[in-house]
């Protein structure tokens, strides 16, 4: 499963350069920038708010999909992903994509060059690619493959397209170095990169594990495509949000301590 | 004794498959129990002889009361005579009573004729009406009007079950059960090839020892189970799924002339057509539907036949009609399994006796299963009831090991009173009357069935090996006293009745003893009920110490090739090349553990009294077993113990390759993701086989899996950045072989095209763009992949090892001749079968037998001419110009594509494509075996870690692991599963038109087996080779390193499914009460353990391949 990243931003890199060529320009650039990326970063922000703005980043992403799943669609005349489940990933996608998009946006790299529409824009469009690759993957899993399943495949797919490539595509773009880092090397260099990388890999594992229990013939509601498996997803999207905080909050008080050293 | 590696490891191998084999049979000899089949047959005479059930209250109520005897019931139960009314003690005059029972026998018989009518895989929906089921009607219901409208008319003279069968659901295992009145266990299945006649007492053989002549019609599997008992048979074959009528118009053609004579009392007719309906086209085709209207006339014709004959006097007076299925069936037209819609059957009776109404207390009519709005309660009855039933009506004895009872709704709507129509003018009184006098009648048959049953319960006790546990016995016992004191008690009451003269008392005392035969009754049916019951129990009984034993076989196999692996990864000293297969330390062992068995049983009169000497005792019983038993385990202990250096705690970590001090744990480099993915998906894989929906979903499971290895081999390829292509390649196939099964396409144009299947949308009339539709569809699906694969045999195989020799191209030439055939036979069988070229059927004859057969044997001749070659080049030149890995990968390759002909065309016509997309499969694996664990490409690879990646047994694991996966879903994905069912029976008879034992057992296991065990077994030297040639920087391998890799690659091979089938293994035995444990567990079971003996086999096969690798080179290093 942990490949899938990697896929994914082969074909979004390959199919982003025929759509938009107006991208090569910015693409360019970042690849031979991305080491020293990090002092650039330290420019841009203070050192102790880049921590916290990243934080709040994060957890308004994880309120944004615990919402989007449960609190919304309850409200809305008590839908539930186990009945309505197309509805409710709808409706959890409007909730969730839109701060995801915007607020990774405001993340974005080299921000001098790249406005926030356009962190936005690649961020939107490596939705549909996402969501397909997504859907064809989940299908290779033997997800069902008729008209109705197909549908529900495809609300998956946004789904979980939107926690693991859209905030790499609006922070990142087109940089495939940093795709392969985040992906097929497993890497994260820091806690942006981790804030990435961790959720991403999450959300995905989450879903592999979610769907365990469908075989099973308890004939429960929920053990239909694709409840238990968006369970998975977002239960290891929430997990690993809080995983990755405290991890770059443990690495926080560390690093702040060498900066006090450096400065001294 | 020096042995060179290659014969230790072949050595080994055998060892390995000896171990195992032991270890199989002795689980299975407890698990599948069987029930033994006692050769006693019930008789008049016995029945008569301690009687005290049948003819008294009959007698009584015309007045005979007063003669009757129970002296032979004071005989045989002394104590309870006092408790019998005065009037019972005082009854004299003995004779009469004897002989009017040895003329009669058992039972009044109240019917005089039968006519049974069998359709097989009858499910309940297609005769019962359409309202009783949810939903919309669909397409195969209510196609059999004539018995709906007959319930519907007259539900006292015809009426509808639900008749639930006992798995196995297979024809001949039902015909068994239905026959004997027995449960016919699991074993019985094994022999479903060549039926074995029957040897139990049973129906057919009772109603000839009656006289009555039964004749049969239909599946010869009947003549099989009862080869002389017939009066007349007209059987017709049965085991080619694909004929639907030959049986059926057989059936019909003979069935009417035969109504019409009086040679026969009971007539049996099995329509198949039903059955291999449902297996070919499954139940929704139009063809069931035709199948059903064609038997709805049958029966209407039947019927009406009846109707007209049945005048007293006529032909076919007291006729009974039974009209039912033998198992039901799937949608998909499985059956075998224990779930409801294979379980559930219908029953049909239809009486001719109309001289009343039934009155039998409904209080007896408890089960309910449907609740129709018309003709009310449909209820239901078990199989094993039926024997026992019908034996009831024709008057025959019931069959020696019957444990069924009577069924009471039948009894009521088949039994008539004979007096009862001079007495219903008396209103209420007379038909409370009429049950009083039915339940009595029903209450002696349920006394007679009863005693039957006590009796085969009793015998079955004193004979078999394993008897019944006494406290269900005693429980019984206690059952059938109580039943029987009620009866003795009350018996004669009836006689009472008659004796009255005051009118006025006779509605209350009816009353009052319609009450107690109640009683009765109800005593009697829990006795009977309860003795089922505890057979049902006791005929899945398992032999505890026999499972402990041959598990605990198999798990030492485990630990044995884990050992076996870790001597081997010992880098090439002597030392540990012995420890492979310490020869001596197993022969000494094992024979000198069976010496003081031998000794114990010589010296056993010293020991007669001791306690000892009933162990004793059962160790001479069961000697040969415990010999060897006793030598393998102890063979399997030396092996473990024979350390080729000094016993220490050391030696038990001999998980961790490499020497000594460098590796005790694998480092990371080792422990990659793959390793450890391959490691948890076999660990997953093992457990998911505790659960029944997993073992059902299996094949999903496996996909899922693959799917996952995928992806990580995608991740491993961008991350090394090359073979990406080649992943993105092995997803996309992972996600299409699945698929290819069950495209609808290759179920051919014809079923696709069926009636009302299209609606109007594909015109009949417009033929030429069919041909050309059938032509294209033809063409893509096998020819196209077929010159695919001739490409890959001719040009691409022929680059590597094996280019040289005339054999070489000579193979390919045959092998690119059979490809051509299995395209012209699919083009030609196409065209014909959709009607759109007709050829004489001389023509068609030789297409449909002679091509196949052509094919078989190109593919002999190749595999044998690989065979005769190495072994003609070893003898005379002693193969100095040929290496080791070069012997492996040539006989590989000519086996594998030799082989590929016959599977593809067993495989039918999805064959090639299936074929073609494992090919590319394995290719896209083989290449992206270039990817090593540390992610980096080919070129990149250091002197050091090659050396690691020899060394260590984690690469040799991870790449295995993933084949064998691939072999799994190879299996699924051709549409196997591990079920009785998932046999591909069709298969067995591409080639052949009859039925012979050995070839179509041939045809249906290299069909089973062929392409997920003797292509991935054969194929695995191209892996290790493979792999080689990416992981030493030198290219060409040295011989020992070669049989080094082989050997630990056939060891993993074995280990990680041996895994599989221990834990399998383990969960039968634990699940062995599970509900599902027929239905799911013991046919994976079987499954699993024949494919791993299989393995074994195989892997013997390809290792004997050692033999002809010149010694010369290894002893030199």
């Amino acid at each position: 499963m942990e490949g899938k990243g990697g896929e994914m931003s082969g074909r979004a890199k390959g199919r982003r350069r025929k759509i938009t060529p107006l991208s090569k320009t910015f693409e360019e650039r970042p690849q031979d920038q991305i080491h020293s990326q990090g002092e650039e970063d330290v420019d841009q922000f203070p050192f102790p708010f880049r921590f916290w703005i990243l934080a709040c980043v994060q957890l308004i992403c994880g309120a944004a999909v615990y919402l989007g799943l449960w609190i919304v669609p309850y409200l809305m005349g008590g839908l539930s992903i186990i009945f309505q489940p197309v509805e409710t990933l709808r409706i959890c996608f409007v909730v969730a994509f839109p701060v995801i998009l915007f607020s990774f946006s405001m993340l974005r790299l080299q921000p001098e060059i790249c406005p926030v529409w356009w962190a936005a824009f690649r961020g939107f469009l490596s939705l549909p690619i996402g969501m397909i690759v997504a859907s064809f993957i989940a299908t290779i899993f033997g997800a069902p493959v008729s008209y109705e399943s197909a549908v529900r495949t495809l609300h998956w797919g946004a789904l979980v397209s939107t926690l693991t490539v859209v905030p790499v595509a609006a922070v990142a773009g087109g940089s495939w170095p940093m795709w392969h880092q985040l992906f097929a090397a497993t890497k994260p260099n820091g806690p942006l990169e981790l804030a990435l990388c961790l959720p991403a890999h999450g959300a995905a594992i989450g879903s592999w594990v979610g769907a365990w229990p469908m075989p099973l013939d308890w004939e429960r509601p929920w053990q239909e495509w694709p409840v238990c498996c968006t369970y998975g997803a977002v239960g290891g999207y929430l997990l690993t949000v809080f995983v990755s905080l405290g991890w770059n909050a443990v690495n926080l008080r560390q690093s702040s301590k060498g900066e006090e050293e450096k400065a001294k | 004794m020096t042995l060179s590696l290659a014969k230790r490891a072949f050595s080994l191998f055998v060892y390995l498959l000896v171990l195992d084999g032991v270890a199989i049979f002795f689980f299975t000899r407890g698990f599948l129990l069987t029930r033994s089949e006692l050769p006693a047959f019930s008789d008049c005479s016995d029945v008569s002889s301690i009687s005290s059930c049948t003819g008294e209250t009959v007698k009584c109520l015309s007045g005979e009361c007063k003669e009757n005897d129970y002296t032979e019931d004071k005989l045989a139960y002394g104590p309870i005579k006092n408790q019998g009314t005065p009037e019972l003690a005082q009854s004299g005059a003995s004779g009469r009573q004897g002989k009017k029972l040895n003329e009669q026998c058992s039972t009044r018989p109240v019917i005089k004729k039968a006519i049974v009518l069998i359709i097989d895989a009858l499910r309940f929906d297609f005769v019962a009406h359409s309202r009783n089921f949810k939903g919309e009607p669909k397409p195969w219901m209510d196609n059999l009007p004539v018995l709906q409208r007959l319930i519907e008319e007259d539900n006292t003279t015809a009426r509808l079950f639900k008749f639930l069968a006992d798995p196995p659901t297979t024809t001949q295992q039902r015909l068994k059960g239905l026959t004997t009145g027995g449960l016919p266990t699991f074993i019985d299945i094994g022999h479903s090839f060549g039926a074995p006649a029957i040897v139990e007492d049973n129906l057919i053989l009772q109603m000839q020892r009656t006289g009555k002549r039964v004749v049969m019609m239909g599946d010869d599997t009947w003549l099989q189970l009862f080869p002389t008992q017939f009066a007349k048979a007209y059987p017709f074959p049965s085991f080619n799924v694909k004929d639907l009528h030959t049986v059926d118009d057989g059936v019909i053609s003979e069935l009417f002339p035969a109504l019409h004579r009086d040679d026969w009392d009971v007539l049996i007719g099995h329509f198949l057509g039903v059955d291999h309906v449902g297996h070919t086209f499954a139940v929704e085709s139009p063809f069931m539907v035709e199948k059903l209207k064609q038997y709805n006339d049958v029966i209407e014709g039947v019927v009406t036949l009846l109707r007209n004959m049945s005048e007293p006097g006529g032909l076919l007076e007291d006729t009974l009609l039974i009209v039912m299925g033998d198992h039901g069936q799937t949608l998909n037209g499985d059956h075998g399994g224990g779930t409801p819609e294979e379980v559930e059957t219908a029953l049909f009776a239809l009486s001719m006796n109309r001289r009343s109404g039934g009155c039998l207390s409904k209080a007896l009519i408890s089960s309910c299963e449907v609740e129709d709005p018309v003709i009310g309660c449909i209820s239901s009855i078990p199989q094993l009831d039926f024997s026992a039933t019908l034996a009831s009506f024709l008057g025959v004895p019931f069959p020696f090991g019957s444990v069924g009872q009577v069924n009471a709704e039948l009894f009521d709507l088949v039994v008539r009173d004979p007096e009862s129509s001079p007495l219903d003018s008396r209103g209420d009184s007379g038909s409370s009357l009429c049950t009083l006098r039915m339940l009595e009648r029903y209450k002696d048959v349920l006394c007679t069935n009863s005693r039957q049953v006590k009796r085969y319960f009793e015998a079955y006790s004193a004979v078999a090996i394993s008897g019944f546990p006494k406290q269900d016995l005693e429980r019984l016992e206690t059952l059938y006293s109580t039943a029987h004191d009620l009866n003795v008690t009350h018996s004669c009451s009836t006689c009472q009745l008659s004796s009255i003269s005051d009118v006025e008392l006779i509605p209350t005392m009816t009353r009052r003893m319609i009450d107690e035969s109640q009683v009765q009754v109800e005593a009697y049916r829990a006795y009977l009920s309860a003795a089922a019951s505890l057979a049902r129990s006791q005929w899945t009984q398992f032999g505890i110490e026999w499972m402990a034993v041959g598990l605990s076989l198999l798990f030492a196999s485990i630990a044995i090739r884990a050992v076996a692996l870790h001597r081997l990864s010992q880098n090439g000293q002597e030392r540990w090349e012995v420890g492979l297969l310490p020869i001596k330390p197993l022969l000494v062992n094992s024979i000198g553990s069976s010496y003081p068995i031998v000794m114990l049983i010589v010296l056993q009169p010293l020991f007669r009294g001791t306690p000892f000497y009933s162990a004793m005792m059962y160790i001479q019983e069961n000697l040969s077993i415990v010999i060897i038993g006793v030598t393998i385990a102890a063979s399997v202990i030396s092996y473990m113990t024979a350390s080729p250096r000094p016993f220490s705690g050391k030696n038990l970590r001999f998980w961790i390759g490499g020497s000594e001090k460098k590796r005790r744990f694998p480092t990371a480099e080792q422990m990659d993701l793959r390793s450890l993915a391959a490691a948890l998906f076999l660990i997953l894989h093992a457990l998911s086989l505790f659960s029944n929906s997993y073992i059902v979903a299996e094949g999903v499971v496996i996909n899922f899996f693959m799917a996952s290895s995928g992806m990580i081999y995608l991740r491993s390829a961008i991350k090394a950045h090359s073979k990406i292509s080649q992943a993105i390649c092995y997803l996309g196939v992972i996600w299409i072989l699945p698929r290819i099964h069950s495209l609808a396409l290759f179920k051919g144009l014809k079923a696709i095209e069926g009636p009302g299947f299209f609606g109007s949308g594909l015109d009949f009339a417009d033929s030429g763009s069919i041909l050309l539709l059938q032509l294209i569809l033809t063409i893509t699906t096998v020819a196209f992949p077929l010159i695919a694969l001739t490409w890959v045999i001719r040009w691409k195989l022929s680059k590597s090892y094996l280019s040289t020799g005339r054999l070489w191209k000579s193979v390919q030439s045959g092998i690119s001749i059979s490809y051509f055939l299995i395209a012209v036979y699919w083009i030609l069988m196409d065209l014909t079968s959709s009607g759109l070229i007709s050829r004489p059927d001389h023509v068609m004859r030789f297409v449909r037998l002679d091509i196949p057969r052509a094919i078989y044997l190109i593919s002999s001749v190749v595999i044998s001419a690989a065979a005769v070659r190495e072994i003609h080049s070893w003898r005379i030149f002693g193969s100095k110009l040929t290496s080791a890995a070069e012997i492996l990968l040539r006989t590989a390759a000519v086996v594998v594509s030799g082989f590929s002909g016959s599977l593809m065309i067993l495989m039918g016509r999805k064959g090639p494509l299936i074929l073609m997309a494992v090919a590319l499969e394995v290719w896209c694996f083989l290449e992206l075996q270039a990817l090593t664990s540390c992610g980096r490409s080919t070129n990149l690879i250091s002197s050091d870690m090659e050396r690691r990646e020899v060394e260590s047994i984690i690469p040799s694991f991870r790449a295995t692991a993933d084949w064998s996966l691939i072999a799994l879903q190879i299996f699924f994905s051709t549409g196997h599963s591990c079920a009785f069912d998932g046999l591909h029976f069709s298969a067995a008879f591409v080639g052949f038109d009859d039925f012979g034992f050995y070839q179509q057992g041939i045809l249906l296991a290299v069909e089973t087996f062929g392409s997920s065990h003797v292509l991935p077994i054969f194929g695995l030297p191209f892996l290790v080779v493979w792999r080689l040639r990416f992981t030493r920087s030198s290219g060409q391998a040295d011989d020992k390193y070669v049989i080094v890799e082989v050997t630990k690659g056939y060891l993993w091979f074995g280990l990680i499914r041996l895994v599989l089938t221990a834990v399998t293994t383990a969960s039968v035995c634990i699940q062995r009460r599970h509900l599902m444990v027929w239905g799911i567990f013991a046919p994976k079971f079987v499954f699993d353990s024949l494919g791993f003996l299989v393995v074994d086999v195989l892997v013997i096969l390809v290792t004997s391949l050692f033999f002809f690798i010149p010694g010369r080179k290894q002893h030199s290093s």
